[in-house]
């Protein structure tokens, strides 16, 4: 039963060895020269520290919702590719209008200038 | 795998399809010239409903299949689908006028119709839950959309704020009664469920009594009953009215047609449990629906809380669990869609340059200056009193008779005393039309074409029910038959 494991021991042991590695020898070989963009908090390359009811571009919710779609038709279609043997026709009809339906949506996006930024 | 037949989701393939096919063409219209968003929408809805009637009459067409166990076109779906395509198709046509005088004739208003359309449908086609909660999504998200799309107003966005907070959570019930029921039966399937609550150990009863709770909660929500009827006036006041018509006349039917499909279909054996609490609701619905209505003075707002109270009646035909009661729902829920349609329609129509007949001083007078128009909403307004030789006497004729037969004498007759109540609130309007002097100048617009004809349609749809009632009567004991 647990020896099973042990692989997955030897990955976490290499993935925790190579971070440490890493953080500790660029530590002892890099030279700092800190700058005040340098030494900042980081996050996402926006200010870290300032409100929090900033206004943002709506541009950025509807890319969001854009990539949800794409994001939700690829996590459909590798489950789909899978069983696609067993499904044959009906699947390809399925799948046909999955995709149509959602082809659609992103032409009336893109033409509508969605993701014109 | 088994052959699937799919004709059963022919008619909501072609609005879907067509759905696309406007949203593509208002996107590839150049600026300047106008998409034909209503012709392409009456043609692909007119195209639906010709299936859906020729399914109905014909058996050869698909009549009775199933799709691989989750979506049905037996009688019961089909009479829905003949209802709710009828009722996109006239709001359609009400619609072009009401925005070219409110702003933003799109294309994209079409199109969520019509989405919001294919989950009407299939909310009352699915026969397995996972089916139905899709529909009930597809349908609501778009009606979400479909509130806000007077940009301008921040009525319009507050009801689609309002309704998309109180709807998301009115479908976490839904889901959860949903997955106490599959817990209970080991599926989602309608059919699977029944049989599991039917044979269900002592110890599983209290799952399946929480379960069809939770269902009564996320039905009740959408159907508007109290007391998850709050979000009920705001948004049918802030929506564009054309889209308040959609949703007082079509979520309510194919809501009430998911609600009948599992609680008559699939939970019978549990009917006493759930019985006595939907008559509790009931009573408290018509109660409170009529008393709230009778305070308002914006006409919208009173017909939001009347359709509340419409929403205590149909429940009242619900507690006899017969396939009497649900012909009595049917029934009824055609001769208040297109009441429904017609008023907010008529209202939507006289619309004049952002501004809409809605309070008493608005429609004083009309019946002098417009003759046909207070003539029209004096029968839609009858019919929703419940006074004879309108579809809405017999329909409540039916209901309560529904529910004295199931022993239910007490919940009659408070009907029948909230009715009486209503009469004040309805006809103080007609009483307005016809006995006040006008006020100011005739600042509405006159219906076109279009509107008159969904107008037309209502009024014949409201007349014919109430003086022959029998046809309609027949196909929706025909659709219960199917049901039960």
């Amino acid at each position: 039963m647990l020896p099973v494991y042990v692989p997955i021991l030897i990955l976490a042991v290499v993935a925790i060895g190579f971070a440490a590695f890493t953080i500790v020898a660029s530590h002892l070989l890099g030279q700092p020269r800190p700058t005040d963009a340098k030494s900042a908090v980081y996050e996402c390359g926006m200010p870290a520290i300032g409100t929090a009811r900033e206004r943002f571009p709506i541009k950025f919710y509807l890319v969001c919702m854009i990539f949800i779609l794409l994001d939700v038709d690829a996590a459909f279609l590798y489950p789909w590719a899978l069983i696609y043997p067993q499904l044959g026709w009906f699947g390809f009809v399925e799948m046909l209008v999955f995709m149509t339906l959602l082809g659609g949506g992103f032409a009336y996006a893109w033409k509508v200038g969605a993701l014109d930024w | 795998m088994p052959a699937v037949d799919l004709r059963p989701l022919l008619p909501a393939l072609i609005v879907a399809v067509t759905a696309l096919v406007v949203l593509l063409a208002q996107a590839f219209t150049p600026k300047g010239s106008r998409s034909p968003s209503m012709g392409l929408t009456v043609t692909g809805l007119a195209g639906a409903l010709l299936l859906s009637l020729t399914m109905a009459s014909d058996g050869r067409y698909g009549r009775g299949a199933n799709t691989g166990g989750s979506v049905v076109a037996d009688d019961f779906t089909l009479f829905f689908h003949v209802l709710l395509i009828g009722l996109a198709l006239m709001a359609a046509l009400l619609s072009p006028a009401y925005y070219r005088e409110n702003g933003g004739d799109r294309g994209e208003y079409y199109s969520l119709m019509m989405f919001s359309l294919v989950g009407m449908l299939g909310l009352v086609s699915a026969t397995e839950m996972i089916s139905m909660f899709v529909a009930l999504e597809i349908m609501s998200v778009a009606l979400y959309a479909l509130c806000g799309t007077r940009r301008d107003q921040v009525e319009s966005q507050e009801a689609a704020l309002k309704y998309f907070v109180t709807g998301a959570f009115a479908s976490a019930f839904l889901l959860f009664g949903m997955a106490l029921l599959y817990g209970l039966s080991g599926s989602t399937s309608l059919a699977r469920v029944a049989r599991g609550v039917a044979t269900a150990t002592p110890e599983q009863i209290p799952l399946a009594v929480l379960g069809c709770g939770l269902l009564i909660v996320g039905f009740g929500f959408k159907v508007a009953s109290v007391p998850f009827h709050m979000w009920t006036p705001d948004v049918y006041e802030g929506a564009p009215t054309t889209v308040t018509a959609l949703m007082a006349a079509g979520v309510k039917a194919a809501s009430f047609g998911a609600f009948l499909r599992v609680f008559l279909g699939s939970l019978p054996t549990l009917r006493e449990e759930w019985v006595p609490a939907l008559a509790a609701l009931a009573a408290i619905t018509m109660v409170i629906g009529n008393l709230g209505a009778l305070a308002q003075s914006n006409l919208k707002r009173m017909l939001a809380f009347s359709s509340v109270a419409h929403a205590g009646y149909l429940m009242t035909g619900m507690v006899g669990t017969t396939e009497a009661s649900a012909q009595a729902i049917l029934f009824y829920l055609v001769a208040y869609g297109a009441v429904n349609m017609g008023t907010f329609g008529l209202i939507a129509s006289l619309s004049k340059g952002g501004r809409e007949p809605l309070s008493l001083q608005d429609v004083a007078g009309l019946g002098a200056r417009r003759p046909a128009i207070a003539a029209s909403l004096t029968v839609f307004l009858i019919s929703l009193t419940g006074i004879p030789i309108s579809g809405g006497f017999v329909g409540k004729f039916y209901l309560f008779g529904a529910a004295v037969n199931a022993g239910y004498t007490g919940l009659a007759i408070i009907g029948v005393l909230m009715s009486v109540v209503s009469a004040y609130y309805y006809l103080r309007v007609v009483v307005a039309m016809y006995m006040r002097e006008p006020e100011g100048e005739d600042v509405w617009s006159t219906p076109e074409a279009p509107g008159r004809l969904a107008a037309l349609i209502a009024v014949a749809v409201t007349l014919g029910l109430g003086i022959w009632p029998a046809p309609v009567l027949d196909l929706a004991r025909a659709a219960a038959l199917s049901l039960l």
